[in-house]
């Protein structure tokens, strides 16, 4: 019996190894209540330095150009642009709202695997669906005849990658969706020779952002209420923080988060039984998927949903599309976010 | 409890194993000859179809670099990688398969049956979780790291089934466990990563073929070919193995250390395989057993399971890329084809006990 | 092995009293930390969210995993009585993985959700698995030896696995449900199955006590029961029948949980002997002690998310399985 009891142990050891192992790779947790969600290859902190040396010089309007971007994971190199775009493929969501934003109808749309070519909010026209991003043809891209390749570096995070799709067309790859949507933005519209309209666009977005901030403000009584953004997805509950797309527009709306929010990351990890977290004083909440899959029955149907802040003092909670304020990642999308949040507070007059 | 079949099957003919049974060599070249001539004719379909169908006369410009641009790119860049790697994928599953099976001396007794690709995959999709959980992404090459999982996981069936000797049953059942286990810590790790991760891990624990290029193919042909002639050097003990110890030890080969080159051989392919495709289900299981039928021989010549394996998994990921509405990852088809001859294997066990 | 009925008693409220103690726990420890203050003030219904938690999170929660464990341990004992096959166990005999695709199939392809149906798909693709494995793994030459069963548990297993895995791949919503119900969880159990899954497991626990007699007898062999005055062909019917119905239940609550069916009756018999009565009545016990303990450790190694449960009873399974698989082997020789 030995030789069982030493591979049992063996065995076990192995399992809690294993365990061990696994529970490890949520080392970006920072102890007790909180952990920190994925944030992609860098920190937020380089990210940001890295977005600000890409871009072109060239005048407007001018081509050919030169536009600085992720020719490799975490190196800038120079794509040139010999002539204005015409043929352009995008391969995220992102890219496709900027696209759309500036007027220009992609030939051909990647998107993530697991949803349609485009959130129902941008009309898609003729372009021809690639499939997932992580699943590309190329044959199927030569054969669009593209000008343009639009895309980020975290979604082709193949170094090989990056070189075919450059062989084939300019790529300009921006380094990740999300906390750089703005950033994105102006680097694709450099791309397309469109900087000028791109810029205008954006200003006229922090205008009425700040607008929007103030009725909010307005509608509360005087006074910014701090806002929870929480998104039940399958399995994760997470609070948005202020490195995602929404907390880069609430920021530029001037409405404050909850302290727990109030933090330099994508987002919190909270378990069901933490939920009175969401301690905003709005509590705006949606679901990625479907309902059934996500733990929305559990919190929102829950017991402990009354004793959230929010519910509980009688502040505003409010159900809002997962489509625009945690997918959309364009200058159009903020634009619908900012609709919404005006609707919310004309609700509370 | 558990019987012992190998004892009896060891002493069922004792006579008639002692005799060295003259190979059917003929029906063996007929069989390689037959499986290299469909590979090629697949082959060559494979590199017609894609976005845009190619007609054979423009597919034989195409290869040698005349023609429109567009066809050239899509048969030499795009098609070509991707048929290379499917057959080098499944030439290294189906000597993996067929080296394990005659070892073992069990028609069940391959990579993907006993966890090898299980724990490749805990690898792999660790990798993606630190990646996607902010940790360094790309520290550990997602090949290394599958190789490393699937010998752990070797090595720890071995210890574990020690004892019992590699040919027993309970080396099955511990494979079967340890996958078990394994695949519950990758499922695991499947929903603590982001939803978009999932999907891709999820393509990638089925087997799939999808965007991979030469990158990947590179360490599969290298290993293939390194090892798949090693195998075919040690052919001739491969076959002693079939005859008991006492004959084996008679022919000038020492069986326990023989036995583990073969072994480590089968597990290395299998990992490599792994690697560049992910755990292409069944792949090893199917290619080892047809080959056996095609050649008619008791013991599995490599050189007719690597063609086999070539066949099947081109075979599959030429539909998968192309006949159905989304490229389906290939180890989905193959799935539905080698799970049901699973059940058919364990219906027949009787007539084929004692040889692999 | 035969026990006195004191010594038996004993184990059985023994037992009994460490199923308190976990359920406690169960209750007690969770993702969100309460201080002991809050802890007691939350259980004496003065702190309101710490009652909440309690109250009306943990104990339903900790309920389930009662009753799955319960009809786990059970399924378990009766799944290795009639097969002779101390191997048995309905998450390696692919019995539970066929109620999990059916509820997964279900959800995809007749937008069945969570109720009534979800119990009814789960029993009826627990019965159709069952069948099936049974099937493939009689007409194998060498009968029903627990070697060929766990096999053709497995390769049933792989088959639905690949079927669903093509609906699964192309829609991502199924997609997320699917991650989850492969694994097996607890959670807050949802009252619209809840309900519905409760007459079958009940039923299940019924059959299981009318047959435990004959059952008994089966162990003798076929012959002998027969004999012995016992129908051996109903016996095993309405055994296989409640086998069915409490690993449905099961995977309609929890998900396709392994191993709890195999490790608890071979602890049981360790403790009482081999007669299946009492083994039933000790695994009615303990199977809820190993799930409730296992959850309670998956909701604290990875805080705040949860280990599922179904991880944590496969990592501690395994190695029990290896050393059963090599028992066996030694006993043989």
């Amino acid at each position: 019996m030995p030789r069982a009891v030493s591979a049992s142990v063996a065995a076990l050891a192995l399992g809690a190894l294993l365990l061990a192992g696994c529970s490890g790779t949520d080392e970006s947790g920072t102890g007790d209540n909180q952990s920190n969600v994925a944030t992609g290859q860098e920190g937020f902190e380089d990210v940001r330095k890295l977005a600000a040396q890409l871009g072109t010089d060239a005048g407007p309007g001018e081509f050919p150009r030169t536009v600085r971007n992720l020719v490799a994971n975490e190196e800038v190199g120079e794509t040139v642009i010999p002539a204005k775009p015409e043929r352009v493929i995008v391969l995220d969501t992102g890219e496709l709202d900027n696209m759309a934003s500036l007027g220009i109808e992609p030939v051909g749309i990647a998107h993530p695997a697991d949803v349609g070519m485009a959130p129902g909010y941008l009309d898609v026209g003729d372009a021809v669906d690639l499939g997932p991003y992580d699943a590309l043809d190329l044959e199927q891209i030569k054969n669009l005849e593209p000008d343009l390749i639009l895309g980020t570096s975290l979604r082709i995070d193949d170094d090989d990658l990056k070189r075919q799709l450059q062989e084939i067309a300019p790529t300009v790859l921006a380094p990740r969706p999300g906390v750089l949507w703005k950033e994105n933005f102006l680097l694709n519209a450099a791309a397309v020779g469109e900087e000028e309209r791109a810029q205008e666009l954006l200003d006229a977005y922090e205008e009425r952002a700040a607008e929007v901030g103030a009725t909010v403000a307005e509608a509360n009584g005087g006074e910014a209420p701090t806002v929870s953004m929480l998104r039940l997805m399958a399995g994760q509950i997470r609070l948005y923080a202020n490195d995602s797309f929404i907390g880069i527009i609430l920021d530029d709306a001037g409405l404050p988060r909850p302290e727990t929010e109030d933090i330099a990351d994508l987002a919190v990890e909270i378990s069901a039984e933490e939920i009175t977290l969401a301690e905003g004083d709005w509590l705006l909440w949606g679901t990625y998927g479907e309902a059934d899959s996500t733990e929305q029955a559990a919190v929102v149907d829950g017991p402990l949903w009354d004793q959230v802040p929010a519910v509980a003092d009688g502040g505003v909670v409010h159900e809002v599309a997962d489509e625009t304020w945690y997918l959309g990642l364009g200058v159009a999308g903020a634009e619908l976010v900012l609709d919404d949040l005006e609707a919310i507070a004309a609700d509370q007059r | 409890m558990i019987a012992a079949p190998t004892r009896t099957a060891r002493s069922r003919n004792p006579v008639r194993s002692l005799l060295p049974r003259p190979r059917p060599r003929r029906r063996v070249v007929v069989a390689v000859l037959g499986t290299l001539l469909l590979l090629a004719v697949v082959s060559a379909v494979a590199l017609s179809l894609g976005d845009e169908p190619t007609t054979p006369a423009a597919l034989w410009e195409a290869l040698h670099g005349r023609g429109p641009e567009n066809t050239v790119y899509a048969v030499l860049e795009v098609r070509q990688p991707r048929v290379v790697l499917a057959m080098a994928v499944g030439a290294a599953f189906g000597v993996a398969g067929g080296l394990s099976q005659s070892v073992l001396r069990n028609p069940l007794a391959s990579p993907d049956v006993l966890g090898i690709s299980a724990g490749a995959s805990v690898a792999v999709v660790s990798v993606i979780a630190i990646g996607s959980l902010g940790g360094p992404i790309g520290v550990v090459p997602i090949p290394v790291a599958a190789l490393a999982g699937g010998l752990a996981a070797a090595g720890l069936i071995a210890l574990l089934a020690r004892g019992g000797g590699l040919r027993g049953r309970r080396i099955l059942l511990v494979g079967i466990a340890l996958s078990a286990a394994l695949t519950a810590l990758t499922q695991f790790l499947l929903t603590r990563i982001d939803v978009y991760d999932a999907q891709r891990s999820a393509a990638w624990l089925t087997g799939s073929l999808n965007a991979r290029g030469w990158g990947e193919a590179t360490p599969v042909l290298v290993g293939v070919a390194v090892l798949l002639p090693a195998a075919l050097v040690l052919a001739h003990t491969n076959r002693a193995l079939l005859f008991d110890d006492g004959v084996a030890a008679g022919w000038g080969v020492r069986p326990g250390r023989a036995r583990a080159v073969l072994l480590l051989i089968a597990v290395c392919l299998a990992a490599l395989a792994t690697s560049a495709a992910g755990p292409v289900a069944f792949v090893a299981l199917v290619s080892g057993q047809v080959a056996r039928r095609l050649a008619a021989v008791p013991d599995i010549p490599p050189i007719l399971a690597a063609a086999a394996g070539a066949s099947l998994v081109l075979v599959a990921d030429t539909i998968a890329r192309t006949a159905l509405p989304s490229q389906l990852p290939v180890g989905v088809l193959t799935g539905l084809v080698g799970a049901p001859y699973l059940l058919y294997l364990l219906q027949r066990r009787r007539s084929t006990r004692g040889t692999p | 092995m035969a026990r006195s009925g004191t010594a038996v008693a004993a184990v059985l409220l023994g037992a009994l009293a460490l199923l308190v103690v976990a359920a406690l726990a169960g209750v007690i420890v969770g993702t969100r930390v309460l201080s002991p203050g809050e802890t007691l003030a939350g259980l004496l219904g003065q702190d309101g969210v710490a009652a909440t938690v309690i109250w009306e999170l943990r104990l339903p929660r900790t309920l389930l995993g009662l009753l799955v464990g319960s009809a786990l341990g059970v399924a378990g004992v009766l799944a290795q009585a009639v097969t002779r096959n101390p191997l048995a166990d309905p998450g390696l005999l692919g019995i539970s993985a066929g109620g999990a695709v059916a509820v997964v199939a279900g959800s995809a392809f007749l937008g069945l959700g969570a109720g009534t149906p979800r119990v009814l798909l789960a029993l009826a693709g627990a019965a159709l698995a069952t069948a099936a494995v049974y099937l493939f793994a009689s007409r194998s030459p060498e009968g029903l030896t627990p070697v060929n069963m766990t096999l053709a548990g497995m390769a049933m297993t792989a088959f639905l696995g690949a079927a669903v895995s093509a609906t699964v791949l192309l829609s991502a919503s199924t997609m997320d449900q699917y991650r989850f119900w492969v694994v097996g969880a607890l959670s807050l159990p949802d009252p619209a199955v809840l309900l519905p899954a409760i007459p079958p497991a009940v039923a299940g626990a019924i059959l299981a006590v009318v047959v435990s007699g004959s059952l008994n007898a089966l162990a003798l062999g076929d012959d002998t029961a027969a004999a012995l005055g016992v129908a051996v062909l109903r016996t095993r019917l309405l055994a296989g029948a409640a086998v069915v119905l409490l690993s449905g239940t099961a995977v309609a609550l929890a998900g396709p949980i392994a191993f709890v069916g195999l490790v608890i009756p071979h602890i049981a018999r360790a403790l009482v002997g081999t007669d299946v009565r009492r083994v039933l009545a000790l695994s009615a016990v303990l199977g809820p002690l190993l799930l409730v303990t296992a959850d309670v450790v998956g909701r604290l190694v990875a805080r705040p998310a949860e280990v599922q449960v179904g991880v944590v009873t496969a990592l501690l399974g395994t190695p029990f399985f290896i050393w059963l698989t090599r028992r066996a082997k030694e006993r043989s020789q």
